[in-house]
């Protein structure tokens, strides 16, 4: 699905990778706010643990590849922030997924994500739209990039236009 | 929309880390997973090669490697052996046993050679100076000089 968005920058500069977000137009919130206002995402025992990590991601690690579970078959940058599948007996307990774009070791850009219940994120239509999301969000990325109209900086800043209306998006070919 | 600043940031610490028991543990899982990941992408290696050289199954590290295992010493070791590269050190120890090796921090005094006592300052990762205690200066490059894993401490190598 289409839609317009701005990416803001969550937070302020880190030492070890720049933080973003995306906010739709038609939203009052960004996609990270709404990711860490969910009452469900809160009360999972990996809440805490993933700002843990992300804390550590920003401040000390970076943002490692092997930090991030990959999400979908494509060679995209849609990945998930994740605390790990815990299993008790027989049973896979239900993981905590943040979806982001994971543009380089020093930038991270948050969307939204929840609790995975199923065994296919396909399965789920919250999530299936949340992945969705920021899949979007990466090729609209990767065409501005493409067009150097969005460059990263050598710290991980985003550097230019970083507001794409319904008007660019369609330039784009979306 | 305009975006809300104050929002953002009243959000922002909402979501900031809180001090939990795990804090710890996750930093140091992290820090481990974080240790491996740059020794072997020093050594140019994929994690299968790694793995099978430590003994363990591909699916093992990946999770290691993922800041989210809890991996016991003697698997720790294994991939310090496979590596060549410390992945966790006793600082007491570690430093006394790099000194022994004729390994060096930046500044520190050593002696090279009977009443010859040099002082080594890093500039930067490029370049060491090295000046005697009478302050006569000289420079080597980075050939001439390794870097310890714990990225602290160097050697000459000539």
């Amino acid at each position: 699905m289409n839609f317009p968005f701005r990416i803001i920058r969550l937070g302020y500069i880190n030492k070890r990778c720049q933080l973003y977000t995306i906010v739709k137009e038609t939203s009052e919130l960004t996609e990270a706010s709404k990711f860490i206002r969910n009452p469900k995402n809160a009360k999972s025992d990996d809440f805490d643990s993933l700002k843990t990590r992300l804390e550590n991601i920003k401040t000390r690690h970076g943002a490692r590849k092997s930090f991030f579970k990959p999400e979908g078959k494509d060679d995209g940058l849609v990945f998930a922030l994740h605390a790990g599948k815990k299993v008790q007996g027989y049973l896979t307990l239900n993981d905590l997924r943040w979806y982001c774009i994971r543009l380089s070791e020093r930038c991270v850009i948050l969307g939204n994500g929840g609790i995975k219940h199923v065994g296919k994120t396909q399965e789920d239509v919250f999530l299936k739209e949340k992945e969705g999301d920021m899949r979007f969000v990466d090729r609209v990325i990767e065409m501005a990039q493409k067009n150097e109209e969005l460059i990263e900086d050598s710290f991980g800043n985003l550097q230019g236009d970083l507001n794409f209306s319904a008007e660019r998006i369609e330039n784009y070919g979306f | 929309m305009d975006f809300n600043k104050e929002l953002n940031d009243q959000i922002w610490e909402e979501f900031s880390a809180p001090s939990t028991t795990d804090t710890y543990f996750i930093g140091k899982q992290m820090d481990i997973a974080a240790q491996i990941d740059t020794c072997l992408k020093e050594k140019g290696w994929t994690q299968k090669h790694l793995a099978e050289l430590a003994g363990l199954k591909p699916s093992q590290l990946s999770k290691i490697l993922s800041g989210n295992a809890n991996p016991t010493l003697r698997t720790i070791t294994n991939i310090e052996e496979a590596l060549e590269c410390d992945v966790i050190v006793c600082p007491e120890f570690y430093e006394e046993s790099l000194v022994d090796n004729g390994w060096f921090r930046p500044g520190q005094r050593i002696s090279l050679a009977a009443n010859n006592y040099r002082k080594y300052t890093i500039t930067d990762e490029e370049q060491i100076h090295v000046g005697n205690t009478w302050g006569t200066p000289m420079s080597i490059n980075s050939q001439q000089y390794e870097k310890a894993s714990s990225a602290s401490h160097y050697k000459l190598t000539v």
